[in-house]
């Protein structure tokens, strides 16, 4: 007995760190997911209409906060253009502390798969909804609950194995 | 000329103490304000402080944070505020929850077992 505590307090400790070796800290769960939607009044990005968050459609879709500086928004534009097309889900896009004349060109350069944009020139929609990072997309629901959050680029998997299965799921309740 | 200095310091005694009266509010709000930032993480880099950070996001939370301070809402409102979007991730101190008590009792239980361990061959 004398021996044995040491030891075991040893391989806990050794087996505890080590599956801390896999836990990435750089994505960070939003404490906003299973809430609502904050409001609004922004913008949108093609006209001077202002929006607020009772403007939203009241069906599933899919926020993406971009910005035409952004490398990694390139990267994931083309899974944003195939959902679309696919019709999976609406999308609608975040402008984040863009030119609107940048954001506009960017849009007719890469394709625009968005139903519309918001204009957030300051970022403060973005801070009320946890952004600190673009490209972010949120899932929100009919209700205007926030269902699920990926922080970076969207990709091909992160979008079946992660997104999907909540879109789905959604569906199938109405 | 001793009255005469005695009424000098007497009137710059004065206005320092109307300066310190306006300046105080303005005072207050500036020492919350540089707590808070000193205490907030900067989200995109990862071992700042909000203070100590240049990055876009985190002059965008600071000014935030600024903002609160000036519309009167308290240091809990504010950090709670914060923590509720970017989570306690947020906070260099972060608050005592059950998913982290481990970390916050881990001394104290050590500090038993080790007391413990060293007065056992006393108790004998």
């Amino acid at each position: 007995m004398k021996l044995n505590f040491p030891i075991i307090f040893f391989l806990i400790l050794v087996i505890t760190l080590f599956f801390g070796l896999f836990i990435n800290t750089k994505v960070i769960q939003s404490p906003l997911i299973g809430k609502h939607l904050p409001n609004f009044a922004l913008t949108k990005l093609r006209s001077s209409q202002v929006m607020s968050k009772d403007d939203l459609i009241k069906e599933p879709m899919l926020l993406n906060v971009w910005a035409s500086w952004c490398l990694a928004c390139i990267k994931e534009h083309s899974i944003l253009k195939s959902i679309q097309s696919n019709n999976h889900i609406k999308i609608i896009g975040i402008n984040y502390k863009d030119e609107r004349s940048d954001a506009i060109g960017w849009l007719n350069i890469y394709g625009d798969p968005y139903k519309y944009n918001l204009y957030d020139i300051n970022g403060e929609f973005s801070i009320d909804l946890g952004v600190y990072g673009v490209p972010e997309t949120f899932l929100v629901d009919q209700n205007g609950l926030i269902r699920a959050k990926h922080v970076g680029e969207l990709t091909e998997e992160i979008y079946n194995k992660k997104l999907l299965p909540i879109i789905k799921k959604i569906n199938e309740k109405n | 000329m001793k009255k005469t200095k005695v009424i000098f310091i007497a009137i710059i005694l004065s206005f320092s103490n109307i300066a310190e009266v306006i300046s105080k509010e303005k005072n207050t709000d500036d020492i919350v304000y540089q707590k808070l930032i000193s205490e907030l993480r900067c989200m995109v880099c990862q071992n700042q402080n909000l203070a100590e950070s240049e990055a876009p996001l985190a002059i965008d939370l600071k000014n935030k944070v600024m903002e609160m301070i000036k519309d009167g809402k308290s240091e809990e409102y504010i950090k709670n505020y914060l923590s509720e979007r970017y989570s306690s991730f947020i906070l260099y101190k972060p608050p005592f929850v059950f998913q982290n008590s481990i970390l916050w009792l881990a001394p104290y239980i050590f500090l038993i077992i080790i007391t413990y361990l060293l007065f056992r061959r006393y108790l004998k």
